[in-house]
């Protein structure tokens, strides 16, 4: 099936690019040369509704083409296929062709590209520094993922608050501001316990008229740090702290692409543990999300009963693990327990959370209460969604089918069991058995997260099924460094937010040459700007978000800050 | 109405002898001042602000206050403003991005001050010390810190018992 998309595709870039071969035979790889051939591939790719799942800028002027590189990475919307198109930079080059028109999604790439490299899209928004990462304080003309610039380079004075809070636009264009209404700005702290993060309402009253984000308050350099302090081997522990909740995912992603770049195949039982792990952290974060979402709407009864659901599984992390957030235990070739697995004690904990989670969540979907503060609220709708290229649960709550569990299936995924399982699972949401006819609103999401809960234990139970009880605890094979200089690894896992994806580049021994991160909420903040303020749609009175609404919102995203800031 | 023979003139007698008593610079609230400094010991509102950690030691801080170990019900309270809170409480690495809102955040606080720093991403031996946007924490804050709480992340647990431990 993937073969003819596949020659399709090489069939019709011979007009713009250079074909690499590839071993993977999911992957393809062209060398792009001027920036209207990408420009037109890119369009061609957007029509035949292909999406964009990261861009990673390198610097290779050490290398033997001496430029900058630019590696667009874009993924076919239901077949099991890859394609990167690579871009090199002319010497002295500091600009690129912009791509954020066709996809926009790419917008987020550009500004991060620009503060940590220091080239520029042509077309993008302007030449302005300090969008995203580095929000001044640092010296001008630093750009940390340059090979060559200085390990510290701060000036330890810290900014006045008002650098802080302003937003760059703003200070680019203060004709933008307008004169009806009110701004308020939010952050970067927040009342509650939750990451930094700046907003600016533009408010009409009550209701919403825009919503500016900036982010990039907790970027602590995570890339620099892989190249300068990790080896390949060892990568995994700072892989972990990228993004909490998401620990298992980023290290499975991560030890993907290692494996991916040194051609091991870890045992079966190290990838049906994983799974278990992985579907484990999607447990306790989605009853955790609901718990909280609830929490935001005053339930504080069912909220409460939750959070303790969500706290026996911590538990059973901990028990199983030594971590309650499942950590030091996956590296790169395999897995590592602390102790033999307890089979029927996870089988037990996991059956009776969910089935009071089920029982709750039943409940509260045909509250009146609940309802009213949910349906047709902070609406992201397929279009909207396919258009800003959402990714993960969010985008599968729109209606949007994007699952790399099912696109790209990884092992033990990709059994025939297991697949038919997952389709079965998304196709039966029916969310006129709700009564709404509203994809995408907070109570779509809701519902998705139940399914997916309820999925998670079937799963489980299968993934335990095939486990034959055992009292070996490691589960690694040896691997010796192979594969040649410089190349190129991608690994990815399909955590509770969506796919986690890294880019790694391998120097001449076990070094990490380059290794970029992709966390999904990097897409879908996009997402969430427009469930709040339509940025793409026309706003009248019956799509309006009022303020009070903004946390359920926010809520039923819950996406992660420090997960983009890095 | 006629008037009740233990008139307020009769009470007002009564304190006014009682005050005569006390000796002159202790004033008559004393005693409550001191009950009040006895229960707020047993009362602190806290303040989270997370300098760039990687939100494993945010959830944890929220899991204290679930149903499960209720440090509301230790006299722990989370507090929305810092002009509110007797504690601050410090997550992460201090990236430089966040240092100028967690001094505002720090002088925002009424006196004393009181710092608590919690994970190991924060401490010595954190791996993000060698990076280019993190930055040591500030001298006014250093001084004010009572404690560390290292982990990573802490359990609840861990963190409640350090708590209860420093107050």
């Amino acid at each position: 099936m993937t073969c003819s998309s596949k020659h399709f595709l090489e069939e019709i870039a011979k007009y713009w690019a250079v074909p690499i071969y590839q071993s993977d035979p999911t992957q393809l790889h062209f060398l792009v040369s001027s920036s209207q051939d990408l420009q037109l591939f890119c369009a061609k790719l957007s029509e035949l509704t292909y999406y964009l799942v990261t861009i990673a800028a390198n610097d290779e002027r050490e290398l033997e083409d001496h430029c900058f590189k630019i590696y667009y990475i874009f993924s076919h919307p239901t077949e099991n296929l890859f394609v990167t198109l690579e871009l090199s930079l002319k010497q002295g080059q500091h600009t690129y062709p912009s791509i954020a028109d066709i996809f926009p999604a790419a917008q987020l790439f550009e500004d991060e590209i620009a503060d940590l490299f220091g080239l520029f899209s042509e077309s993008g928004s302007g030449n302005l520094q300090h969008i995203l990462r580095l929000h001044g304080g640092y010296p001008e003309g630093f750009y940390p993922l340059r090979r060559d610039s200085p390990d510290q380079a701060f000036q330890n004075q810290p900014m006045d608050v008002p650098a802080v809070l302003t937003f760059p636009s703003i200070l680019a264009d203060p004709d933008s501001l307008s004169q009806e209404g009110i701004y308020m700005p939010v952050g970067p702290i927040h009342a509650g316990v939750i990451e930094p993060g700046n907003f600016l309402f533009h408010l009409e009253g009550e209701t919403i008229e825009g919503l500016q984000i900036r982010l990039g308050y907790t970027h602590k350099g995570i890339e620099r740090l892989f190249q300068r302090k990790y080896r390949l081997f060892n990568g995994w522990q700072l892989a972990e702290k990228v993004s909490g909740e998401m620990s298992f995912a980023h290290n499975l992603a991560y030890c993907k692409a290692v494996e991916s770049l040194l051609q091991a195949h870890p045992a079966d039982e190290a990838n049906l543990l994983r799974a278990v792990f992985l579907e484990l952290e999607r447990l306790y974060n989605h009853i955790g999300d609901c718990s909280a979402l609830i929490h935001d709407l005053a339930l504080e009864v069912i909220a409460a009963d939750l959070s303790v659901l969500r706290e026996q599984l911590m538990a059973l992390n901990q028990e199983l693990t030594g971590s309650r957030f499942l950590r030091g235990i996956n590296k790169p070739g395999g897995i590592t327990l602390p102790k033999p697995l307890q089979k029927q004690w996870i089988l037990e904990v996991v059956r009776r959370v969910v089935d009071s989670f089920l029982d709750a969540a039943r409940n509260i979907l045909l509250r009146p209460d609940f309802r009213e503060r949910t349906i047709n609220v902070g609406v992201l709708s397929k279009k909207a969604a396919l258009r800003l290229g959402i990714t993960g649960l969010a985008a599968r709550a729109s209606g949007v089918m994007r699952d790399f569990r099912l696109q790209h299936p990884f092992a033990p995924y990709d059994e025939d069991e297991i697949q038919s399982l997952l389709r079965s699972a998304f196709e039966q949401i029916d969310l006129s058995l709700y009564s709404t006819d509203v994809m995408g609103d907070v109570f779509a999401r809701f519902v998705q997260r139940v399914v997916e809960v309820e999925l998670a234990r079937k799963l489980v139970e299968k993934f335990l099924g095939w486990w034959r009880d055992t009292s070996i605890t490691e589960f690694c094979v040896p691997f010796n460094l192979s594969g040649s200089n410089y190349e190129i690894g991608f690994g990815y896992a399909e955590g509770w937010r969506g796919d986690v994806v890294y880019w790694i580049m391998k120097d001449k021994f076990d070094g990490i040459f380059r290794c970029k991160v992709r966390d999904p909420s990097a897409l879908n903040w996009a997402g969430l700007q427009q469930a709040v303020a339509l940025t793409l749609e026309p706003r009248d009175k019956s799509n309006q978000t009022a303020l009070v609404d903004f946390p359920v919102i926010n809520k039923s995203f819950n996406l992660s800050y420090t997960g983009v800031d890095l | 109405m006629r008037k009740s023979p233990f008139s307020s003139d009769l009470l007002g007698l009564v304190l006014r002898r009682m005050i005569k008593l006390l000796p002159a610079s202790k004033p008559i609230y004393t005693r409550l001042q001191r009950e009040d400094r006895w229960y707020r010991m047993r009362s602190v509102n806290i303040r989270v602000v997370d300098c760039g950690s990687s939100n494993v030691v945010e959830q944890e801080i929220q899991a204290l206050f679930n149903p499960v170990y209720d440090a509301e019900r230790l006299g722990f309270r989370l507090v929305a403003s810092p002009r509110h809170a007797d504690l601050l409480l410090i997550t992460g690495p201090i990236a430089l991005n966040m240092q100028a809102a967690l001094i505002a955040a720090f002088r925002a606080m009424p006196e004393p001050r009181r710092v608590i720093t919690i994970g190991d991403d924060i401490g010595e031996e954190s791996v993000f010390n060698d990076s280019y946007a993190v930055v040591p924490l500030p001298h006014e804050i250093r001084t004010a810190r009572i404690a560390h709480i290292p982990g990573d992340p802490p359990s609840p647990e861990q963190i409640l018992r350090s708590l209860m431990r420093v107050l």
